[in-house]
């Protein structure tokens, strides 16, 4: 077990989900036009307001793209979010998709961010 | 690998990158640093794009004027950015949702009327690359103009730093002044 894996070894989903992000690599896989793909300064902020990961799912992995494409998890991780955006203006809450999966397999470095978009 | 590009600002980044099957391109640490690189040229070759403008009451500039005293600065546009910053990335999260949930109780009862009195001023500020990124992400998040997520956070830090309320006065004292002054002595 590495230093990352040891560090997540007993947290819940979404805890272990924002370390990985903080502490290991990231691929993100952002910029599509339709539908239309956040960016990682936009789940960067959305990261910190989710207090749950709604309906998460773990699906077989189909796409190999990317640079830890063949090495990542073969399972995908999705779930549905809602971050609140507050202040002096009426709160908001917003609700988004994210999708992607941990890499490598066995040894963990990392998380490859697949989909975000608001639903 | 294609050439994808991103605009920000009214300008274009572009960025040869690996493409999926979706047509998403992958954004790496590479390419951050290159963005952040080109930002830097930006600002230097276009400081107005970094430039947000915002309007702010007499009675609100006047807490904002304690605030300076407090932590020791004299620059008006320094202190709106940290707290700007502050509000975006540690307030207005998990963090200080439940300080912001009472300051919402505090609106209602009418504890914002006090501090939007007086002439309104106008005034602006140029945030740093790093900064607009985040003043940006969270524009197009919440469909906010910038000078809105400016004077939002300024307000709300405003408010919060006048609050009578116990717990509120505790997050100010032990979480945002220090976050503020941290920010301000680093600039």
């Amino acid at each position: 077990m590495n230093a990352l894996e040891e560090i997540v070894d007993d947290l819940q989903f979404l805890d272990k989900l924002i370390i990985i992000y903080e502490q290991g690599e990231l691929d993100f896989w952002g910029d599509r036009v339709n539908p239309p793909n956040l960016s990682k300064d936009e789940f960067d902020l959305v990261l910190y307001r989710i207090d749950r990961a709604d309906s998460l799912k773990w699906i077989a992995r189909e796409s190999q793209k990317g640079p830890h494409g063949k090495t990542g998890e073969d399972d995908c991780f999705k779930f549905n979010c809602s971050a609140e955006f507050g202040g002096i203006f009426e709160n908001e809450t917003k609700n988004y998709f994210v999708k992607g999966y941990f890499f490598d397999k066995d040894d963990l470095k990392g998380v490859a961010i697949q989909s975000f978009r608001e639903e | 690998m294609e050439t994808i590009q991103k605009e920000f600002l009214g300008e274009k980044f572009s960025y040869t990158t690996e493409v999926d099957e979706d047509g998403k391109g992958l954004w790496t640490n590479t390419i951050d640093n290159d963005f952040s690189k080109w930002l830097h040229q930006l600002r230097i070759d276009n400081r107005e794009l970094f430039k947000v403008q915002y309007s702010v009451s007499e009675n609100a500039y006047k807490v904002l004027e304690k605030l300076k005293e407090r932590i020791g600065v004299f620059d008006d546009s320094l202190l709106v950015r940290a707290i700007t910053i502050t509000f975006i990335n540690f307030i207005d999260t998990r963090a200080g949702r439940l300080i912001l949930n009472k300051l919402n109780a505090c609106i209602a009862a009418g504890g914002l009327d006090i501090l939007q009195e007086g002439d309104t001023l106008k005034k602006s500020l140029y945030f740093s690359p790093v900064g607009i990124r985040d003043v940006e992400a969270y524009a197009n998040l919440t469909g906010f103009k910038r000078s809105k997520v400016v004077k939002n956070a300024l307000y709300s830090v405003l408010l919060i730093s006048i609050n009578s309320d116990k717990e509120i006065k505790k997050f100010w004292e032990e979480e945002i002044l220090e976050q503020l002054t941290t920010i301000v002595k680093a600039a």
